[in-house]
């Protein structure tokens, strides 16, 4: 009997899913010209998802099993169909790309905003190494714009992080807040050139930062293309 | 009874010989190439290492501030990090470079062996706002840094994709776009002064008796009948793949992943084509000049 259940469902699920992306064919192709379409398909896109309001609502409904997923979310984004922003607040963190929480910082307005902001710093608190690091890039980005600062714990395991890309992201919290210089100390001694570089950028562009600390990392600098930079605008001081 | 003992174990024996074998052959890697199939791979895998630059643009939204570069390549990134599930590999399994953040390290079996690949994955905005990203120095920096990038690289990697905007023919474009004060595209500029494409043409014009290039993806709006024609002229010999229509960006990563996925299975024309659905003008990237 339960078997049978099992199978039901199955069998529904799969229907409903089909429905969502075969009933209104058009929905993908719809919503395609939302995005690549010239102004008048865009306007005839628009008035389609306004004829057909069922359509977001089923789309929103069964995201996970669409082929598209990330159409849908768009077109909801771009329709402003913020009925989704629950089920996008709840798996977020099952959301590898990253999508979920740039839909969610799209929709995102006064009332919103310390709902959303709320959850992506949980996310990253509780565990800072764990989200998917696209996601996780999306978090601080947003966090960061918004000058929402993360616990002192939380920044020292995101400066730890595996992936430069997301220590690199936290430039951007030196670059809002004057208190965090000691952050721009620790992202220019960085072991990928990368960051090290955009680290040097900052500070050759904050006035409020001390030289001196660019200067010493620049002393023992080995990558080439980091050292062009040092020489050019952190040049050492000559022998007295 | 010892009978049935001695029945019970052969058929373990047999079972266990059988599953053995299965996993063997699953776990083997062999190569079903046409003889066109796979003299065009030779050519591609000839020497000991595979250069393939993956170059985004600058991925503005305008009018809105939004720029989504950094977050497609984390996407691309990703994949390339994970482990592989099948033996023939593809893209995926990539070890990044220690001494690099940018590059991406993994071998691969080809029927002569195996080859080394270097993957180098660039992508061109500082942040996720542009309007934020015209008052930081470090934009201008790093547009350059990129732009030069994907111009060496038409000289130096066997395999250059770039996923961008076309501007509306301007061609590769790694900088904050030109707008006006209502932040929409002067795309017209664009069009008549074509500086990102122009300068691609001058490279593969200049470099063309020395270059390493034979594989060129333009996964951006229109590129096949924007660029096509006149990068032929200049390199003839050229792969090409490219987008018949305006495409959206989900499909144009999903192109370029699929790109790199058949250049590392060696994939034949016939799956190399559905891979990148080349049917389908919509979704789909069209492969020119490489198995014909």
């Amino acid at each position: 009997m339960g078997k049978l259940l099992a199978v039901l469902f199955c069998f529904h699920a799969s229907v409903a899913t089909a429905q969502v992306d075969e009933t209104p064919s058009s929905w993908s192709l719809k919503a395609r010209e939302l995005f690549t379409g010239d102004e008048a398909k865009i306007s005839a896109a628009k008035a389609w998802f306004q004829n057909h309001p069922e359509v977001l609502s089923e789309l929103s409904e069964n995201l996970p099993h669409l082929k598209d997923p990330h159409l849908a979310l768009d077109a909801m984004v771009a329709l402003g169909h913020r009925e989704v922003m629950p089920y996008l607040m709840e798996h977020l963190e099952k959301n590898t790309d990253g999508s979920y929480a740039l839909a969610l910082a799209a929709f995102m307005d006064e009332e919103s905003a310390p709902r959303v902001l709320g959850r992506f710093k949980q996310v990253l608190e509780r565990s800072p190494h764990g989200a998917s690091p696209p996601l996780a890039l999306v978090l601080i980005d947003t966090l960061a714009r918004l000058n929402v600062p993360l616990s002192a714990s939380t920044m020292d395991l995101l400066f730890t992080h595996p992936w430069p890309e997301v220590r690199s992201s936290l430039l951007q919290y030196v670059r809002k807040n004057k208190s965090s210089g000691h952050f721009l100390e620790t992202l220019l001694q960085d072991k990928d050139p990368h960051v090290r570089l955009g680290a040097l950028h900052a500070a050759k562009e904050l006035s409020w930062v001390n030289v001196a600390a660019p200067q010493r990392v620049c002393s023992t600098e080995q990558h080439p293309l980091v050292l062009t930079f040092c020489q050019q605008h952190f040049p050492a001081e000559p022998e007295a | 009874m010892s009978k049935k003992v001695l029945g019970l174990a052969t058929l373990i024996g047999c079972v266990l010989a059988a599953s053995f074998f299965y996993w063997q052959q699953k776990n083997q890697v062999s190569f079903h190439l046409d003889p066109a199939c796979r003299a065009r791979y030779k050519k591609l895998y000839a020497e000991e290492e595979l250069k393939v630059t993956v170059v985004f643009g600058y991925k503005d939204a305008r009018p809105q501030r939004f720029v989504g570069d950094r977050y497609e390549r984390a996407a691309l990134v990703l994949r390339a990090l994970t482990a592989c599930t099948a033996p023939q590999g593809g893209f995926c399994g990539f070890a990044r470079d220690p001494e690099d953040g940018h590059v991406f390290l993994k071998t691969i079996p080809t029927p002569w062996g195996p080859k080394s690949v270097r993957l180098q994955i660039m992508d061109s905005s500082v942040g996720p706002d542009d309007q934020d990203n015209r008052q930081n120095p470090f934009q201008e920096w790093k547009s350059q840094r990129t732009k030069q990038v994907f111009l060496e690289a038409l000289t130096d990697s066997h395999v250059v994709l770039y996923n961008g905007h076309s501007r509306a023919g301007g061609g590769p474009d790694f900088l904050p776009p030109l707008i006006n004060s209502l932040g929409r595209v002067l795309y017209a500029d664009y069009r008549q002064a074509q500086r990102g494409f122009m300068s691609m043409l001058q490279v593969l014009g200049r470099e063309h008796l020395r270059a390493r290039s034979q594989v060129l993806g333009l996964f951006s709006c229109k590129s096949s009948q924007l660029f096509e024609e006149q990068l032929r002229k200049s390199r003839p010999d050229l792969a090409l793949i490219g987008s018949e229509s305006l495409i959206y960006f989900k499909d144009a990563l999903e192109n370029t992943a699929a790109t790199l996925d058949s250049l590392l299975r060696l994939k034949c024309q016939e799956s190399f084509e559905e891979a990148l659905k080349q049917r389908d003008p919509l979704k789909g990237s069209q492969l020119v000049n490489f198995f014909d």
